[in-house]
């Protein structure tokens, strides 16, 4: 038995078209039930302890393919909504660490040294070393409580399949796309508001920014292949989009130290799904749309990327 | 700290067993380990291996008959092996009639994973040697219609058995119902037990498996249905009939040698094709495979195709005409 975990869609075109609705309809199993945000909303202890736990995963992962990470926090999330308990002790908090990094290393079939996680873990910290026994026995704990169902379907699992909806017809500018969703993915899960959505939502709005950010002038069709797509729901894309967005200026900002209020408008993709009805009252609007363009603000995403204007495909 | 740190941990044990009604790796502490944390009674051992052994059990709570396969793990240094979590974690996402369905999940620690399953009566392989083979059209009809439809719906997930074989078929005999079992499971732990076991489970390996090629897929499992598909028609395993020294030769003596032409690649893939060149003249399925009729033949022909990328799959196997006679519906 074998599987393609982190893309179960791969080669999309190879497989019978109910593979499709299938993914979308069972994504909703592998997230933390609806109220798992509100519960962490009551309190900002559990927050900022989450956001270690968060952090000390990131440590763990920092080497390793972006779905490893991603895939051990949601068994983290999962886990506290069925447990409901965040521990005050710093050991504690590493132990649930160190079980979810090593379960989802597991199914990703990555191997690790088990050492570097000692030194790693115990650094700064005179603090405990667990032995295999507890870890196990932790890894165990955990599985239980996900009623060892630990396939969870990630946005990662999505992109390919939104991807082929773009027609970007040059690999290397799908990769660049990738690789700027699968960051702003990696960046929103640390927050907590992202997880209300679902997986499917997150990859199709994480795809959008990117593609704001990257192909400007590709963004309004790159728009309308999501909204046509009949597995998602556009206003739940809008609501997400703008977390998203929040996000990821909060960050930016933050980095820069900057505290001005932003230049982008906050409901860009409302003004968008705007522009697009605009579109289709009033036939083709130039004007409106050039107008768009110029008001647009192009942020380089952490890379200097520089897109061939040749490369681009009219929808 | 050691206090500290196992009562923390108590306390999760002491909140999972308020979850007495989860269905899934319900534990009550204090409880000796074993078949009791499993809400089964074992009645008797069914079947021992490498890995570990089955009990026939009763579920305490239904009455019902179930399978428990325990596996012992290994490597614990590593804590619950890598390929139990994966293995289970797909069981626990095949939905399908005719999959048989994992009821619960236990590990008692520092030895065994314990898997409950449901019971069918017998297996395809027992079917055959014990009962004679289904002997009437419209059994084997039904039965690799089941077969299929299991097949096209793990491939629908990207999920290959890799294993078919009479013995993980599994027969419900009231309802002739059909289930696939053993996706794989503990193969990695018993390594030793298929080695013993060798021409059995070759018997119904894929060309480019005993090629050793990395890179196959889906199509396996056809290849293995077509030797199941004839194997019920036959009485007996196909290419045990053919005898030969190797498996590879039985599937050339029968099919013919292959060629560039007629599967692609080949060439790279066996640089010791020349062994077979000029050596077999196909036999022909239908010298074998006789009393099959001839939409049946044409489908198992086209299961038992040299080349990968040339056999059906099987969401088109179950459309084939050999499926729409409206006499076994």
């Amino acid at each position: 038995m074998d599987f393609d975990l982190e893309n179960p869609l791969g080669n999309f075109h190879d497989l019978p078209c109910d593979a499709v609705p299938s993914l979308f309809l069972i994504e909703s199993d592998h997230i933390p039930p609806p109220n798992y945000c509100q519960s962490f909303k009551a309190s900002d202890f559990d927050i900022s302890v989450r956001r270690d736990v968060v952090s000390l995963i990131s440590q763990l992962s920092c080497t390793f393919d972006p779905v490893l990470p991603y895939l051990a926090i949601n068994y983290l999330d999962r886990f506290l909504a069925h447990q409901g308990i965040l521990q005050p002790k710093p050991w504690a908090n590493k132990l649930l660490a160190i079980s979810c990094f090593s379960l989802a290393a597991k199914m990703l079939k990555t191997e690790y040294s088990a050492t570097d996680v000692q030194v790693l873990m115990n650094h700064g910290d005179g603090g405990a070393i667990f032995e295999a026994q507890t870890i196990q026995r932790m890894e165990g704990i955990v599985l239980g409580a996900l009623q060892w169902r630990m396939r969870s379907i990630t946005p990662f699992s999505f992109i390919p399949f939104f991807v082929n909806l773009f027609r970007l017809k040059d690999p290397a500018l799908r990769q660049v796309l990738k690789d700027g969703a699968s960051e702003i993915i990696l960046k929103s899960q640390r927050e907590i508001k992202v997880l209300e959505f679902k997986p499917s939502t997150v990859a199709a709005s994480a795809l959008l920014y990117a593609s704001h950010e990257l192909f400007p002038f590709q963004y309004p069709c790159f728009l309308r292949a999501i909204s046509d797509c009949s597995y998602i729901n556009k206003e739940t894309v809008v609501q997400c989009y703008n977390v998203i967005h929040d996000i990821t200026r909060e960050e930016y900002e933050s980095v820069l130290n900057i505290n001005s209020t932003s230049d982008t408008p906050v409901n860009v993709l409302d003004e968008h799904f705007l522009s697009l009805e605009s579109e289709k009252t009033n036939g083709t609007n130039v004007v409106t749309q050039e107008q768009d363009f110029k008001r647009r603000k192009t942020t380089d995403y952490g890379n200097n990327r520089t897109v061939p204007f040749s490369h681009f495909h009219q929808c | 700290m050691w206090n500290e740190e196992s009562d923390w941990i108590g306390s999760f044990d002491a909140l999972l067993a308020r979850l007495a009604e989860c269905s899934m790796c319900s534990r009550r502490s204090g409880e000796r380990p074993g078949a009791a944390q499993m809400d089964v009674k074992i009645l008797d051992v069914a079947a021992e291996g490498g890995y570990g052994r089955v009990f026939r059990c009763l579920d305490v709570h239904t009455g019902a008959l179930v399978a428990m396969k325990q596996i012992t793990m290994v490597r614990l240094s590593q804590g619950i092996p890598a390929q139990i979590i994966r293995e289970v974690s797909l069981l626990r996402e095949l939905h399908h009639a005719n999959i048989v369905k994992l009821l619960r999940v236990g590990f008692t620690e520092n030895r065994y994973v314990n898997l409950v399953f449901e019971h069918l009566d017998y297996d395809l392989h027992q079917f055959i040697v014990n009962r004679g083979y289904p002997k009437d059209a419209t059994t084997v009809k039904s039965f690799m219609f089941q077969i299929l439809s299991a097949v096209a719906y793990c491939h629908s997930r990207k999920v290959l058995h890799r294993d078919l074989k009479p013995s993980n078929v599994l027969i419900n005999h009231s309802k002739r119902l059909i289930k696939l079992a053993d996706f794989g499971l503990a193969r990695e732990f018993a390594d030793d037990f298929l080695y013993t076991e060798k021409l059995g489970t070759s018997w119904y390996r894929a060309p480019e498996i005993l090629c050793h090629s990395r890179q196959y897929s889906t199509q396996v499992d056809l290849w293995s249905v077509g030797c199941i598909f004839a194997e019920m028609v036959i009485g007996q395993p196909l290419f045990q009939v053919i005898n030969c020294r190797d498996e590879l030769e039985g599937i050339f003596k029968l099919l013919g040698t292959p060629t560039e032409e007629t599967w692609p690649g080949i060439t790279k893939l066996m640089p010791n094709l020349h062994i077979y060149c000029s050596k077999f003249d196909p036999l022909g399925l239908e010298t074998f495979v006789t009393d099959l009729e001839p939409s049946g033949l044409n489908l198992l022909s086209m299961m038992l195709c040299l080349d990968p990328s040339k056999r059906i799959s099987a969401e088109a196997s179950l459309k084939h005409a050999y499926f729409t006679d409206v006499n076994w519906i």
